[in-house]
This record gives structure tokens, sequence and C-alpha cells, in this order.
């Protein structure tokens, strides 16, 4: 090195190099290996991600394994306008490819896929079927996005809308099983974690990890889709027949509480549901939402206390003059009628309301409330169907109660209950006694847990014997009024019918009546018990005249679907 | 103060191979790290995973040429050149400020057609040192003087500064203004003069500074950038989230994850930060060793050069190389604020590329007419000779040696 040349200035250049490295050195040293554990985390912070992927949903069945509600793949095609923003061609040559694979025309596709109204980023079509959605996804079209989802399908129609219940856009359940067993249905989402670019699109070849969700499980109902269908083909038959405002059908094994089918009116079609624009009014389940006043079907339950008490049996006769006097009020029968001696079977035959007080009379308040709050009035039948209300009653141990309430009580006014509490009632006076818990699940079928659901006996309400006396006496009722047309060739049924004025806060709508009828069959070893309710007929006013032909028209079509034998055809044994 | 006749009579001996060796694996550095850095934005660009890696070897291509070319031919004949090489730096300066592509706010590059774009700041900064050493050799002590050294020197560098702050391209313009006030400051310029050229270079940078507009904001990210992590203070954080999750060993070739999106310009004046993230400290250390000792041999080649045009070229191209260097590298790891010029060899940009391998064809000619070479005599007979035998008469060493300026 020539030592001319190299002079202080030049040595001053090269220190000034020299520490001026260093001192990125040092830096060097501080970022990367001082402090590298606190970058590491911030990169790890910034690029690890996490999306959430729903569960299948699981099915809803009827109680032989047919659907109801299944879910099933779909996609959503999404468009981001940015790609062909300055590009109509592009545009054009998309709406040309996406057209035919989300059922739209090109011509107005292309029209709205340049339509900037609804911002950037749009939803163009939801609910894509699976293979459609695949090839879109294929194409790779410019600015088409899809996003794979799920779509609520349901196999039986417009069957069971308001117990079935739908789904909101968030997949969760708002209304009937869907959202009473939503957490059930809907299982625990999985996620996807990923690393992310800057843009928060996934990094390709980046590292992942893929945390499986729970698929939901499997909901097997009590509901036969059958019968269910059968059931609401009638009552719309019916409230077209008679101009009336709604009505409940509901079917039970009276033995094990399992409502078979259940259907109420004013409801919803799934296939017409709009939630841009809800109608609150229709979505509940009206069979265990709403109250009624019970009426005459609860002079049942007035008997089957009496006879259980043995106050009376099914001979025993009273005295009716057609009027009876309470507490300052005066108390006729419906049709002002007066019989002179009747027995208790005539009693129920001729749904007479001096009857039913007298019996009250022999029973006492005190006693007739308790057995009134054993067959379940007034307290949630736990079905686990939501919204189900409570019913009201005032007893002799409430405040505001006259010994008058007794005698409207006793024939089912004053009290309001429920069609679920009425009919799980009436399945208690007749199964042998016993106060089922109504239920709907019969099964959940979890990916790896299965629950069975068996009958739940709430309390005993009647002695075997009563029960035994009393569908002999309803039995006795249907055939002794063939005029309510509720009688089933081949089969002896029991029932009552039931007409209540309809409630309404300043008393009673005297022009509007519910017309109700219960009734089961066969007596020798009821399949099932069938609650019917007609609301407001403008035609007749009357249940029997009603209500009690509906249970006459459905119930041999029940008794043959349910393989029950006609009493006059016994098993015929082949071979023998 | 060489005699130009006296040497143009030798014959030159071998370019300093470690000068050659290192360029190299710097620019084989930079093509790796330009594709692991770029391959991600291409894709999502240009629907080609190797779009910049072909234009940045392609540079690289045409680079080596150029070296080869200037290595090869007798370095003073750019005395000869420099005034032309000037003028149309000058030129091109002003007309990209008119004709230039709007890129980031600002004009930097002429669009040539299928060619890659022309960064006319890149060739102004050699021209400029070309044009500065020249000038500087011949002015011998009147570099002191303030008519014939000072203001001639401020007039010609402010007027190429000026032209680049206008685009704006702040730190190429302080490049401009270090590289040659080094070379002013090494060929002895007087001390007065060089304290007013720092503070006229203070002051200017500081009115730019309070001017606002992206460079106040480049300022802020330096002082508070967690202030505003995903504003001003982003880029300058998410450097250094790549620098320090790299640690010590790198999360290895490829594997950047800043890459995807998160650092502007991560293939360009960010790729110091892949290195750091991808390589490691180890990594960063190797690629700034590399440079300290391409300086390092740029030193010795202008301590050995015969003559003073020789010795401030090279001080010139190494002083250009170390500041852009630490200028880019020191912005990255936040020793300084960030300032958007490329690592030299490393980042993607075809002028640049193209412009410091010229540079380094330059140094390695000086390098071949220095005092540890072997030299011989011209005979007049073989100047037409078409392929005189080397070193048939190593005779003749140092002749008259070029004095220093001190």
């Amino acid at each position: 090195m020539g030592h001319g040349r190299f002079t202080w200035r030049v040595a001053l250049l090269a220190l000034v190099l020299v520490v001026s490295t260093g001192g990125i050195v040092g830096r060097l040293v501080y970022v990367q290996i001082l402090h590298h554990q606190h970058y590491w985390l911030e990169a790890q912070a910034e690029h690890l991600d996490k999306r959430l992927v729903h569960s299948t949903r699981g099915a809803i069945l009827d109680r032989n394994g047919f659907p109801l509600a299944t879910s099933v793949d779909v996609f959503d095609v999404y468009i981001d306008r940015r790609a062909w923003r300055d590009d109509p061609l592009l545009a054009r040559e998309v709406a040309f490819e996406l057209a035919p694979l989300i059922n739209d025309q090109p011509e107005p596709l292309f029209t709205r896929l340049l339509n900037e109204s609804g911002g950037p980023v749009e939803l163009i079509a939801s609910s894509v079927d699976f293979s459609a959605g695949q090839s879109i996804e294929s194409l790779r079209l410019a600015g088409v996005v899809v996003a794979g989802g799920t779509k609520r399908y349901y196999p039986e129609g417009d069957v069971a809308s308001n117990l079935l219940g739908f789904l909101g856009r968030d997949h969760v359940g708002l209304a009937g099983v869907e959202a009473d067993y939503d957490d059930v249905l809907g299982g625990t989402p999985g996620a996807i974690y990923f690393e992310r670019d800057g843009g928060g699109r996934p990094i390709a070849f980046g590292r992942s990890r893929i945390e499986p969700g729970r698929p939901g499980a499997d909901i097997r109902l009590t509901i036969d889709r059958y019968i269910q269908r059968l059931i609401e083909t009638e009552l719309d038959f019916q409230i077209r027949d008679h101009q009336a405002s709604g009505g409940t059908i509901m079917v039970m094994d009276p033995t094990t509480g399992a409502i078979l089918a259940m259907a109420s009116r004013p409801s919803f079609r799934l296939s017409n549901l709009s939630l841009d624009n809800p109608d609150l009014n229709l979505y509940r389940n009206r069979a265990v939402t709403d109250l009624y006043e019970p009426g005459s079907v609860l002079k049942t339950m007035t008997m089957a206390t009496a006879l259980d008490l043995e106050l009376v049996n099914p001979n025993t006769t009273y005295y009716d003059s057609g009027t009876v006097e309470k507490g300052g009020y005066t108390f006729k029968n419906w049709d002002f009628s007066a019989h002179g001696t009747q027995t208790m079977t005539q009693l129920l035959q001729k749904s007479l309301n001096t009857g039913a007080i007298w019996l009250s009379d022999q029973i006492g308040a005190t006693r007739l409330y308790e057995s009134i709050h054993r067959f379940g009035f007034g307290e949630s039948t736990h079905s686990g169907l939501g919204g189900e209300a409570e019913g009201l009653m005032r007893t002799n141990k409430d405040s505001g109660w006259y010994p008058s309430d007794l005698a409207t009580n006793s024939y089912g006014q004053g009290i309001a209950a429920t069609p679920l509490q009425v009919i799980t009632a009436f399945s208690s006076v007749i199964n042998g006694g016993n106060l089922m818990r109504p239920y709907i699940v019969e099964e959940i079928d979890g990916p790896d847990s299965k629950r069975i659901f068996e009958p739940v006996i709430v309390r005993r309400a009647i002695s075997e014997k009563t029960s035994a006396t009393m569908v002999k006496m309803l039995n006795d009722v249907v055939d002794g009024v063939p005029a309510h047309r509720a009688q089933v060739k081949g089969y002896h049924v029991g029932g009552k019918t039931g007409t209540t004025l309809v409630s309404i806060p300043t008393g009673y709508a005297l022009d509007s009546t519910l017309a109700t009828f219960v009734g089961f069959a066969p007596a020798e070893d009821p399949a099932f018990v069938m609650l019917v309710k007609i609301d407001q007929p403008q035609d007749d006013p009357l249940g029997g005249i009603v209500a009690a032909p509906v249970f006459g028209r459905l119930a041999p079509q029940i008794l043959s679907y349910l393989n029950v034998r006609p009493y006059d055809q016994p098993l015929v044994r082949s071979g023998q | 103060m060489t005699n130009a006749h006296q040497t143009s009579r030798l014959r030159p001996g071998r370019p300093d191979y470690a000068i050659l060796a290192t360029t190299l694996a710097l620019v084989v550095i930079g093509l790796i790290f330009v594709y692991s850095a770029s391959f991600a934005i291409a894709l999502d660009a240009f629907d080609d995973a190797n779009y910049f890696l072909i234009r940045q070897m392609a540079s690289a291509l045409i680079g080596l040429a150029v070296m080869f070319f200037l290595m090869r031919i007798d370095y003073r004949l750019l005395r000869l050149a420099s005034p032309a090489l000037m003028l149309f730096a000058v030129l091109s300066l002003a007309a990209v400020l008119f004709v230039g592509n709007d890129a980031y706010g600002a004009r930097r590059w002429i669009s040539m057609g299928p060619l890659p774009p022309f960064q006319p700041s890149e060739f102004a900064k050699l021209a400029l040192i070309i044009y500065i050493a020249a000038w500087l050799a011949s002015r011998g002590r009147d570099v002191q003087s303030f008519a014939l050294g000072f203001a001639p020197f401020i007039f010609l560098v402010g007027v190429v500064a000026a032209l680049i702050l206008m685009e704006p391209d702040t730190g190429t313009a302080s490049i401009v203004v270090m590289t040659t006030a080094a070379l002013f400051f090494i060929a002895g310029a007087s001390l007065t003069h060089l304290f007013a050229l720092v503070g006229i270079a203070a002051v200017t940078f500081g009115m730019l500074i309070l001017g606002g507009g992206y460079r106040s904001d480049r300022i802020f990210a330096f002082i508070r950038a967690e202030d505003d992590p995903a504003g001003v203070g982003f880029h300058t954080l998410q450097l250094l989230i790549a620098l320090g999750s790299g640690g010590i060993e790198g999360l290895g070739l490829g594997v950047s994850r800043q890459k995807f999106f998160y650092i502007p310009g991560a293939h360009t004046d960010g790729v110091f930060a892949i290195i750091g993230e991808e390589t490691g400290f180890i990594g960063a250390i190797v690629v700034i060793g590399l440079f300290a000792y391409l300086v390092y041999r740029g030193f010795r080649v202008a301590m050995n050069s015969r003559d003073d045009f020789g010795c401030y070229l090279a001080i010139g191209i190494v002083s250009w190389i170390a500041f852009q260097g630490l200028i880019n590298v020191g912005g990255i790891t936040r020793s300084i604020p960030l300032t958007g010029i490329p690592l030299p060899f490393v980042s993607y940009g075809g002028t640049s590329l193209v412009m410091l391998m010229a540079a380094i064809g330059i140094l390695l000619n000086v390098s071949r007419y220095g005092k540890d070479r072997s030299f011989a005599e011209r005979p007049q007979a073989q100047r037409v000779a078409p392929k005189p035998t080397r070193r048939s008469n190593p005779t003749r060493q140092g002749e008259s040696p070029a004095r220093g300026p001190a």
C-alpha cells in the first residue's frame, strides 16, 4: 500500500465507515439475538390466524328416522368488483361463465356485476348447490369467491313448521326444536389455524392446523311424519271448512307421554319463510305456548277425582234441576236444560254443568284443587319445548278466590291451560292413572354418544281402578252421543267434548267459542289420545259438532296406520 | 499530477480478483433473495413467480458485460468521456421530471418500452463520481480555493442533488452528496469549506423534514413507530419483526413470512430484512462482511493507484457502495430513519445493478494499473500487434509515483 496516498483524511473516512458498520452490527445483535424472543412472538401474533369452521348441524328425524330437517353443503358466491373495475370486458367474461352456474342470465348478471351500489364486495348468490359451487371454485374466475356453508333442507316440506322452527342466517335456531335444542344440533365449531399474509389471506404452504369441530347430534323426535301430515291436512281443511281462526290437533301415546303429532294454526310455512319480514305471531307453537279454558273436558278430571275418592260410581245418581245457586250466582246447564235424576255416566254424556258442580260439592274445594294439581294443571309439563306456559288457576288457598270459583272450575272455566297440559292430564285419566311427562325427543344421536329418552312418570294422578272405570265411562260418552260422530267402526273409542267461550280481557267474547274434543282409541288398550281444538268456528259453536267429527275422521286412519286390530277382527292365525 | 503519456505505454496487470469474487457473491446472494422475497408478490401481481428473478438475472448479465468491458478499457479514457457522461446524467435527470413514470408518489423511472425502465439517478451517481474524480484530479491544490474548488463543487453537486430531490428521492440525493463530499474531503478540500458544506446539507435536510409529507413521517416512524404501528410506523416495525424473528440462525431459506405482503418492497429496499429473517444474524453478518471486504479491497486499490484520478475513482465508488449499504441497512435495523434506497448488488433494480457492476468494472480496471501490479512497457511496435504477450518484459515498475493530494 502506497503510504503517499494513505493520509489522515483517508484514515478518518475509513474510521467513519468502520464505526458505522460496528454500530449497525451492534443493532443486529440487539434486534436479532438479544430481542429475538420478543420479535418472534410479535411475528407469531401477527402471522397466526384462526378461522372458525361451522360443524355440520344435526338432522331432526321423525320417530322412524325419516328426516324432517337436514343440512346440506352449499356454497355462497361473493364478488369483488375491484377485480374488473377498469376492465368491463373481464366483467362480461365473468358474467358469462358464472351465470349458468348460479341460475342467472348472462346479461342481467353482467349489469349487476358492474353496478357498484352494493359496494365493492357483495353476496351475489347464496346456497348454490355443492357441485355448482365446486365448479365455480375450480374456474378461478377473477373477482369471484365462493365460501362453503350449509343450508337447512326440509324433506317433508311444510310439515311441522312451527314445531321444527327455523334457523337464522348465522345458522342459529330461532324457533321451535331448532332453537330449543340448538346447542345439541349445532355441535361445536372447528377451527383452522393458519399463517396469514399481510392481507389476511392464508399463506400457501404455510403451517396450518385443523382442529376439527364436533358435528351436531341428530335428534330423533317422537313425531311420526305420517300422523303429523295427516293431522295437519285435516286441521287446515277444518279451519277452512268452519272459517275458523285457528286450531290445534295433537296426538299422544297415552302410556308413554310421547307426542306423536302436534300441529297448530295459525302458523308459517318453512317453504315461504322470510327472515327479512318476520311475523312473530306465526312462529310460536301454540299447542304449548297458548292458554285456553279447557271447558267441559275438565269434567273428566272432576269425575275421575270423585271416583278416585270413592264418593261416586258410574251409576250414582244426582238430581238435575237445571239450576244451581253458588256464592250468589245461579249456574245453568249449557243448553239451559233440566234432566231430573241422572247417573254419573249420563252427567258426562250430557255434559251437565249442574252435575259437575254437584260433584265439586261432594269432593270439596281443597281435595278438588289438590287433584287438579295432580293432573298437572298450573305447572309446566317440562316437555322441553320452548315457551311452554304453566297455565293459570286459582285455588281456595289463593286470595281473591270465591266459593263460586269452585263451581265454574269444576266444569273447566276460570282455569287456563295449554292444549299440551290438557292432553297430558287426559292421558293420565285413561292410561292407568299415571301422569306422564310429555316428550318430543326420543333420542339424541351424537358423534360419540347416544342418549335415549325413556318415558317419565311424573306422579300417580288416580288409581288404576279409577282409570279403568273412566275408560269405560268415556267410551259410553262417545257411544251414547252418536250425533257427535266421534265413533269409529270396529273400535271402542272414548272421549269428551268441550266448548268454551274465548276469554278476552273484559270477560268472555260471547259470540266466539273454542270447540274441543279429547278422545282415545281403542278403549281396550289406548294406542293414542288425540286433542282437537278448533278456534272460533263461524258456522257452529259447539265442540260436539265441530271438533268431535274430526276425531271420528282421523282416528280410523291412525288406528290402521298403527296396526291396531279392530275388536271384531281378532288376529287370524294362519296355518292353525 | 500524473503523466498520462507515461503510463499509457504500460500494459496493465491482473485485476483484483478478490473484488470480482466478492461482487459476484453479492450479486448471486441478491438473485437468491430477490427470488425468495418476490415470488409471492410476483405471483400476486403478475401471475408469474419468476417475474422479478428473470428481470434481475437479465440485469445481472448486462451488468457482467458492462463490468468486463469497463475492466478491459483503460480507465483514463473515462476522463475524456466524463463531460459527456455528466451531460447525459443531468439531461436524463431533468427529463425524468417530465416523462417519468409516477410510482409511489414520485417520478424516478423512465419507461424504455420493452426494456426495463431506466433510473437516471442511478446513472447520475456513477457519472457524477467519474466527473468529480476527473475534476478533482485536474484541480490539484486549487481544490482548497473557494472560487476554483468549493464554488464549482457546490454548483455541480447542487444541481444533481436538486434534480434528484425534485423527483423526490431524498435517499439517493443524500448518497450523491455524501459520496462526492467524501471525495472532496479526500482530495484535500479546505476544512472550512467542508464545514460549510455540512452546514448547507444540514439546513437543506432540516427544511425538507420540516416541510412535512413522507419525510417527516419517516422521522416520526424512526422515533415513535410504536405509536402508530398500523400506519406510519408499520414499515419500520415490520422490518424489525422480520430481522428479530430470524434470530441467530434464521427461519431457513425461503421460509420468510414477512415477505408475504407485510414488508413493503421486500425484494427491493427491504431485502436485507428478508435475509435477516431467513438466514438470521449469521446471514446478515456474512452480507455485511462481504460489503466490508469489498470496501476494504476498494480502499487498497485507491491507495495503490498510480494517479489521482484512479485514486478518486476508487474512493468514490467504494464510498458510494459503503454509504448506500450503511444507509439501507441502518434504516432497516432502525439505526437511522428509513430511506428508500436499495442495498447495492442485492436489491431488485435493473439500473442500480448495472451501474454498480459498471462501477466495479472501473474499480477492477484501476486495480490493474495499481502499484502492486507488474507492468510492461509497451513497445511502439507492439501497439498494433493484435495479441501482445503478457508480462514478456516485466520491468519499469512504479514510475513517477502519483502523489497524494496532501
